[in-house]
């Protein structure tokens, strides 16, 4: 099947039972929906299980899907919502020390990956909707406007929860000992001297 | 500008996406430390979500949906296809079958449950019921044995009521003693405990107390069912 083939094509196949649809519907989206469980959830075992039943309650909801609306919006939707319930189901249970830091697959660890994790640390003391607000926006790069809409909230709502969310982080990051000021301008060097 | 209009400002520039900060948010900073600070921390932060969001781990989760898809369908198809053969399914004749026998045992359960309740409630009542009536029977058995106007019986048939009344009279006494150990509160006495009619032989106290008022009823008994015998003896006798 071609890979440029329409959302409603792609949609229509998965409805109609077609194998090769769905898989390229899963594949499409897989990223995206992976990436916002993995950044909420902060696990990757859960994050592959919560975007494996994001995929699920998608395709047992499909027929509800409106073909004059955007596909990722409403994928997301799920997404955003089952990582917040997952997120609520936790806070009832202890977290097991061992599986607090398996978010990234490894890597050559860089400044970038550290400050990449501290990122991710201070996420995970947020409380789930600001972590929602805060994923929606930065890693998935959505508006406020869609954030909002994604949430099915006012937009005056995302904006203070993302405004909250940034200053937690930032205070997260100052306690965590991230000098400012050594860090811009570790930024505003030149990335050839590195090399040099 | 305030340090209140440039913490709003500011905010608005990141929910933007601006690249550039405006003059005037910079004129700000330029003579305001704390702001600047802040400033400062949350640029730090936007670099640093920036590289956090670069973080790409690779996933394929195809395999495993399709998977859980299929066996989800599988289950559904399984479902309705129980659904639609009905009353025809062996499980479900089964589990009907298991549910009336359910409702049966649940109703056996329930009747016993009555009956249970009913006779612990009745207990006391029953019980001093029973003893009046035994005693009634006990006297009633005593007045048989004097000899009145009625025809007397004869051979084994005289001996079986003989026997009968008897029995009554000695039920009727046990339950005479009973109350008798209800009301003084002392303990049964243990099964080898001589005969409570005789008393002669009773060292015991408790078998002794019991044993005194009813020592006259027993010996008034066996004197009745003695003259008795000797009664319906003559009887054979004379009429052989």
């Amino acid at each position: 099947m071609s890979v440029d083939v329409s959302e409603v094509e792609l949609v229509q196949g998965c409805l109609a039972g077609k194998v090769a649809c769905q898989r390229l519907f899963v594949e499409r989206f897989e990223g995206m929906i992976f990436g916002l469980c993995l950044r909420m959830l902060s696990r990757r075992h859960d994050a592959e299980d919560v975007a494996q039943e994001v995929f699920l309650r998608a395709f047992r909801n499909l027929h509800r899907w409106d073909g004059e609306r955007p596909l990722r919006p409403w994928l997301l939707t799920i997404a955003a919502n089952r990582c917040r319930t997952h997120l609520e189901e936790r806070g009832r249970r202890p977290m097991p020390a061992d599986l607090q830091a398996d978010w990234l697959p490894e890597r050559t660890r860089t400044d970038s990956r550290d400050d990449a994790e501290e990122i991710q640390r201070a996420l995970a003391t947020l409380r789930p909707e600001y972590q929602q607000c805060f994923v929606l926006f930065y890693q998935q790069e959505l508006s406020v406007e869609e954030v909002a809409e994604i949430l099915d909230c006012p937009e005056g709502t995302v904006k203070t929860w993302l405004h909250r969310a940034r200053k937690e982080m930032a205070e997260y990051l100052r306690k965590r000992g991230l000098d400012p000021r050594q860090e811009l301008n570790h930024q505003s060097r030149d990335p050839k001297s590195d090399l040099n | 500008m305030t340090c209140f209009d440039f913490e709003n400002r500011l905010q608005e520039f990141f929910d933007l996406r601006q690249q550039e900060l405006p003059d005037e948010l910079s004129t700000h900073i330029a003579h305001c430390p704390a702001c600047r600070e802040m400033q400062e921390r949350f640029q730090q932060l936007q670099i640093a979500v920036e590289d956090w969001r670069m973080q790409s781990p690779v996933v394929e989760l195809a395999d495993a949906v399709l998977r859980r898809l299929r066996t989800e369908r599988n289950l559904v198809t399984l479902a309705a296809q129980s659904t639609s053969d009905g009353l025809r399914s062996p499980s479900y004749r089964y589990s009907s079958l298991t549910g009336w026998m359910a409702l049966i045992a649940a109703a056996l359960a329930l009747v016993i449950a009555i009956g249970i309740g009913w006779r612990v409630s009745s207990n006391v009542s029953f019980a001093n019921r029973q003893a009046s009536l035994q005693t009634q029977i006990a006297n009633a058995a005593v007045n048989r044995l004097e000899p009145v106007s009625d025809p007397a019986p004869t051979g084994d048939r005289q001996l079986d009521v003989l026997l009968h009344d008897a029995r009554d009279a000695y039920a009727a006494l046990a339950s005479q003693a009973w109350q008798q150990v209800s009301a003084t509160n002392v303990l049964l006495p243990p099964s080898d405990t001589p005969n409570l009619f005789g008393g002669e032989g009773s060292t015991d106290g408790v078998s002794e107390s019991l044993s005194r008022p009813l020592a006259p009823l027993g010996k008034e008994l066996r004197d009745a069912v003695d003259s008795w015998l000797q009664l319906v003896f003559n009887s054979q006798d004379s009429s052989t």
